[in-house]
């Protein structure tokens, strides 16, 4: 990941149906929003394994947002409910640990909600910019 | 239900057991039985499959000690349908190991006459080999405790942690078909045995067993202060535990030696994936990539990904966690896994209301939600 900009650095795992098409709206319609964010594009929520979710703030990722449509709203019935446990049950574990369970966030935003998307990553934004870096990021032994 | 409790009038325990399983055989009911039982080396038990009902010379039910979790090998048996109903003896442990793999559609439970014996604790098995060698019989001198409601190990060892923590000395009727009742039982004297109705019927017609209805009413008061005990004990264990490992550097500290060697996984009966990432070559990387995240952080531990290994595997099975204690045993850097297993997965499935190895019926909670829940646990809601 560029290393230039010295924000916090977040990797989103957006589903195609929803909250990808609500980012892409956010950039269509020229919303401004942290740079710092990378986006992965998944066809549900439900594809998001924890495995990639790990991987990202083991690496040292800052953040990790995972965006999928609204409960109802899911393009394959259910696969946000799916995904809202097992990131529940990360979160969980995360905080058993004493590990940032805040680091790792779901939103639902569908795909009319451009300035939503902007709005939630600005806010996520401010909250891993008030955290600090994550301390994976410089932990050689994990 | 059906009981029955058999003098032992001149036999040893062994013998009346072995002697109705061969009968088990000979009857038909079941083509084979899984149980424990002597290694040539005399000085440990493993699984036998057993068809020949001569080979049951040496099996010993309630041998204290678990090489191999038996859930895993009757996965392996009838994973697809065997053809021939197998009867499995199975510790607390395994046999709610079973419900979960069950579940999980790896075991086929109509293939099976689940056979559980009260379990008085369990050895490494090293110890157990130490315990052997120097001539003792284990498993005889924990029967002979059992009555009493209170089993010490031998005042040379110690039970596995797993067992010392472990809320779970017996299981209840519904999840097996039969019960070989040791806790509260003089088991010099007499063997106690619990059976589903429909077994019952069965074993009687086939005059594998007379169900008399004979009761040891000692026994159920000895399960419940154990358990109380037990569930004191674990909580205090894992307090403990928790308490010290509350940090990334504590985290680092306590998986420090761990060399990778993936026999946690192995040797978990809950670890069934065919298909493991962990198996798979996703985290073997190229060189630019190791030299990549060598420059990034300035070092990176090799081989790579040993905490990815942990808190994926937690956020894989924890919530299906028997607490067996396997992956302690299977560890050759004598790293706490099952404490970590144990403490992540109380919590974990406290907030998932569900205990694993409890009910058939209860859906694993990776496999269903509703439609209103854990707003505020997934971060949606804040």
């Amino acid at each position: 990941m560029d290393n230039n900009n010295s924000g916090p650095r977040v990797v989103a795992f957006l589903c195609h149906w929803c909250t990808y098409t609500g980012a892409d709206l956010a950039g269509t319609t020229r919303l401004e929003y942290p740079v710092g964010i990378r986006i992965i594009h998944l066809m549900c929520s439900g594809a998001i394994d924890v495995v990639y979710v790990l991987k990202a703030l083991l690496d040292g990722a800052d953040g990790v947002l995972i965006g999928g449509c609204h409960p109802g709203d899911c393009h394959y019935q259910t696969g946000n409910l799916k995904a809202r446990r097992r990131i529940a049950l990360l979160r969980n574990i995360l905080q058993t640990l004493g590990l940032e369970q805040e680091r790792v966030r779901l939103r639902w935003i569908s795909a009319s909600e451009g300035r939503l998307f902007a709005e939630t990553v600005r806010q996520y934004n401010s909250n891993l910019e008030s955290m600090g870096k994550n301390p994976f990021a410089d932990e050689w032994d994990v | 239900m059906k009981t029955t409790v058999i003098n032992l009038e001149d036999k040893s325990f062994n013998q009346s057991i072995q002697d109705i399983l061969a009968r088990l055989l000979d009857s038909g009911l079941v083509g084979s039985i899984l149980l424990p039982k002597k290694t040539t080396g005399g000085d440990n038990y493993v699984q036998a499959l057993v068809k020949n009902p001569r080979l049951l010379a040496d099996t010993d039910v309630s041998a204290p000690v678990i090489l191999v979790q038996s859930a895993r090998l009757i996965s392996n048996l009838t994973f697809g349908d065997p053809g021939e109903r197998i009867a499995v003896v199975v510790k607390p442990c395994e046999a709610r190991a079973v419900v979960e793999l069950t579940k999980f559609r790896q075991i086929r439970r109509e293939s099976l006459l689940i056979i559980a014996v009260d379990c008085l604790g369990t050895y490494e098995p090293k110890v157990f080999s130490t315990l052997a060698k120097s001539g003792k019989d284990p498993a005889a001198d924990l029967r002979k405790q059992a009555a009493s409601g209170r089993c010490e190990p031998d005042p040379e060892a110690s039970f596995r942690t797993a067992c010392t923590i472990c809320e779970h000395p017996s299981v209840p009727l519904e999840l097996v078909d039969l019960i070989i009742g040791l806790w509260g039982i003089d088991c010099e004297e007499n063997i106690y045995i619990e059976a589903a109705d429909e077994v019952a019927a069965q074993m009687e017609e086939k005059g594998v067993l007379e169900f008399n209805g004979g009761e040891q009413p000692r026994r159920s008061e000895c399960l419940s202060a154990l358990r109380e005990e037990r569930v004191k004990a674990r909580d205090r264990v894992l307090g403990d535990f928790s308490r010290q490992v509350s940090s990334l550097k504590e985290l680092q500290k306590l998986l420090s030696t761990c060399m990778r060697c993936h026999n946690c996984m192995i040797n978990c009966p809950i670890c069934y994936c065919r298909e493991c990432v962990f198996r798979s070559p996703t985290f073997e990387h190229t060189p630019d990539q190791y030299l990549g995240w060598a420059r990034d952080k300035g070092a990176i531990r090799m081989p790579t990904d040993t905490m990815m290994l942990h808190l994926t595997r937690l956020n894989h099975m924890v919530i299906s966690c028997v607490g067996c204690g396997l992956c302690d045993t299977a560890c050759p850097s004598d790293i706490p896994v099952t404490s970590l297993f144990r403490t992540v997965g109380l919590r974990a499935q406290k907030m998932m209301e569900y205990e694993p190895g409890r009910s058939y019926d209860e859906p694993a909670p990776a496999t269903t939600f509703r439609d209103d829940e854990l707003l505020h646990e997934s971060g949606t809601a804040n």
